[in-house]
């Protein structure tokens, strides 16, 4: 595995360096460190990082793409004003256009011991899964597989009883819900999260539970779906709310944005 | 299936509902020229028996008419038409028509309520007629207050639009000798009735000579599994219902969406934004077949207010709106008690003001 880890010398890309490097020697990955220059004058502060000149975004791109890397880690501050912007945009677009998964470090964590997994709903929800298997078998972290149902009864003939389920309960009678959690959690397990792996339900709306839930579990790493649209289906894209880019924004702790494969 | 009920093939005219929209646009504009007819008459009767004297009495008046027919369009219909015969004014006009949706809404509540009285669980009945309320009032309340500023500085006075000259002429030449048969045999106060009966029924026509929709294979048919941005399905309500110009005949075409009768929180209310926005499209019509550009302009600033005021929640309060409407909706939904105290305001609101004075 090949780790790719954005430096800027900012405090926040230091945490970043310092948590891609520790998550890199557990996964026994090889890691590239990358400082992306606006100025074709600037030098790289040492000759172990590697130096580009251009937009940030284009040049992180260019790297993942002639370096195969399997992950991208970058930093945000979390600060204030335009550095905050520039920096949240830079991890948004990274987010959107990234062909592999970023790792976006927030704050401050030792080591990860909690992993939530956010699964999106669809067929990627088991990607997610793997990759939150996948570092917690690195880590040896306990994961959440978490599912949010913000349904709610169009009519008098609705299904009101799924809509209240427990996550054993979904399993139990084999919901729609219930067989994505059991899937993910059987992913999970099947890349070796050797832990407690375990499933929940939520009830509320995607954004808030989600957000609640990291909150609540002091969960260290979060696990969610990047913005998809198939190919050939830029529209979808477009149709479809980003929620990936709103828990990169609003949570407080790491966000792993893995890119579903078709 | 037998022969009669085989759905037309794709791309084929469906000519049963092409005689069935014909047939209902020739009553909706009879109705028209019938209420017209008969609301001069009853002009002395709004004004001095029902006390309507000023907006807040035209809203209320509004608001509990469409609590009584249970229907929102034909009641604004009926404002255009006593516009149209001097009873109320311009400002009146607009309360009365925004009246008609605040009562409109109830209907999706009122249906639910009475499942609920067969048996069905609260949840399921009731939920989607106390978001559609819900989601209505927070919209129209403030969207009166944008609607009645714009009145007043008359920044829509430049645009009025009405049906052209020949077509005024052929509804004239086809509906003046029925509307005069009428007047020589009944009273006008009569006529009135039957015009707002013929209007009634028109409607209900213009339901079913629809084009059936298929939302389940479009880009949509994800409703209910799948996140939409806002502004999508905001969209989308306002296209459909541009078709079917009802929010509740809207509403229902999500149901065969999801097998188990559900639809995402997040895509619903933007969805019902929209949709009451081209719910005035026939409004907007029977202003144009009335041939008043002044009724016109009142309906187009109806539908820029709430335009308006739908777009500065969208682009800018979105998520905390959505929170504060779903809460709302969970508070009353909770209990029974919630439930009658929520009807005894959303009855006892139009009746106060109707006493306004």
């Amino acid at each position: 595995m090949k780790f790719l880890i954005c430096v800027d010398g900012s405090p926040a890309a230091l945490e970043a360096a310092r948590q891609g490097a520790a998550l890199a020697a557990a996964a026994g990955a090889q890691v590239t460190r990358l400082r992306v220059a606006r100025q074709p004058r600037e030098t790289a502060p040492d000759a172990s990082i590697r130096l580009r000149v251009g937009e940030p975004v284009e040049q992180i791109l260019a790297e993942v793409s002639e370096g195969a890397h399997d992950l991208v880690v970058i930093g945000t501050s979390g600060g204030r004003g335009l550095a905050k912007l520039f920096m949240g945009s830079t991890s948004s677009r990274l987010a959107k256009r990234s062909p592999v998964p970023l790792l976006v470090v927030k704050g401050r964590r030792e080591s990860v011991k909690r992993i939530l997994v956010c699964t999106g709903g669809e067929m990627f929800g088991e990607q997610n899964a793997r990759w939150g298997g996948q570092v917690a078998a690195w880590t040896g972290a306990r994961v959440t597989i978490l599912h949010v149902m913000s349904q709610m009864p169009l009519s008098e003939r609705a299904r009101l009883e799924d809509l209240d389920d427990t996550a054993p309960e979904a399993i139990a009678q084999n919901t729609r819900e219930g067989a994505m959690l059991q899937n993910a959690v059987d992913a999970a397990v099947a890349v070796g999260a050797a832990a407690e792996v375990k499933p929940k339900l939520r009830h509320g709306l995607v954004l808030d539970e989600i957000l609640a839930e990291i909150e609540a579990g002091d969960y260290d790493l979060v696990v969610i779906g990047a913005h998809y649209a198939p190919p050939g289906m830029p529209w979808r894209g477009l149709l479809l709310d980003d929620v990936a880019d709103q828990i990169i924004e609003q949570s407080p702790r790491s966000v792993l944005v893995v890119r579903p494969v078709s | 299936m037998t022969a009669a009920h085989k759905p037309p093939r794709a791309g084929r005219v469906n000519w049963r509902k092409v005689v069935l929209f014909i047939v209902s646009l020739f009553l909706f504009i009879l109705a028209l020229q019938l209420l017209k007819s008969g609301a001069r008459a009853l002009a002395p009767f709004v004004r001095e028996t029902l006390q309507v004297k000023n907006p807040a009495n035209a809203l209320g008046f509004g608001w509990l008419f469409a609590y009584a027919v249970l229907s929102g369009s034909p009641v604004a219909a009926t404002a255009l038409t006593f516009f149209d015969a001097g009873a109320i004014d311009r400002l009146g006009t607009f309360a009365m028509i925004a009246g008609s949706r605040f009562g409109a809404s109830f209907i999706v509540l009122a249906l639910g309520f009475v499942y609920t009285l067969r048996g069905h669980d609260r949840k399921g009945s009731l939920t989607m007629g106390l978001l559609s309320l819900v989601v209505t009032f927070t919209i129209y309340a403030p969207a009166l207050a944008v609607g009645y500023w714009l009145l007043k500085v008359g920044a829509f006075d430049w645009l009025h639009a009405t049906a052209n000259g020949n077509a005024v002429s052929l509804i004239d030449v086809i509906f003046d000798p029925l509307v005069g048969f009428a007047e020589t045999l009944l009273p006008r106060w009569i006529i009135f009735v039957l015009g707002f009966a013929v209007l009634w029924y028109s409607l209900s026509l213009i339901d079913h000579a629809l084009p059936d929709m298929k939302l389940k294979a479009s880009a949509f048919g994800g409703m209910a599994r799948l996140l939409y941005r806002p502004i999508v399905t905001f969209g989308l309500g306002l296209a459909i219902t541009s078709i079917t110009m009802s929010v509740s005949v809207s509403l229902s075409m999500l149901v065969p969406l999801s097998a188990r009768g559900y639809i995402r929180r997040e895509n619903v209310i933007p969805y019902i934004m929209g949709a009451n926005i081209t719910t005035f499209i026939d409004t907007l019509v029977a202003a144009m077949l009335l041939n008043n550009p002044a009724a016109f302009t009142v309906v187009l600033v109806e539908m820029a207010s709430v335009t308006i005021v739908s777009l500065l929640i969208l682009v800018l309060v979105y998520r905390p709106y959505e929170r504060a409407v779903l809460r709302v909706v969970e508070i009353i939904g909770n209990s029974r008690r919630n439930l009658a105290i929520f009807l005894l305001v959303i009855v006892g609101i139009p009746v106060a003001l109707m006493i306004v004075r």
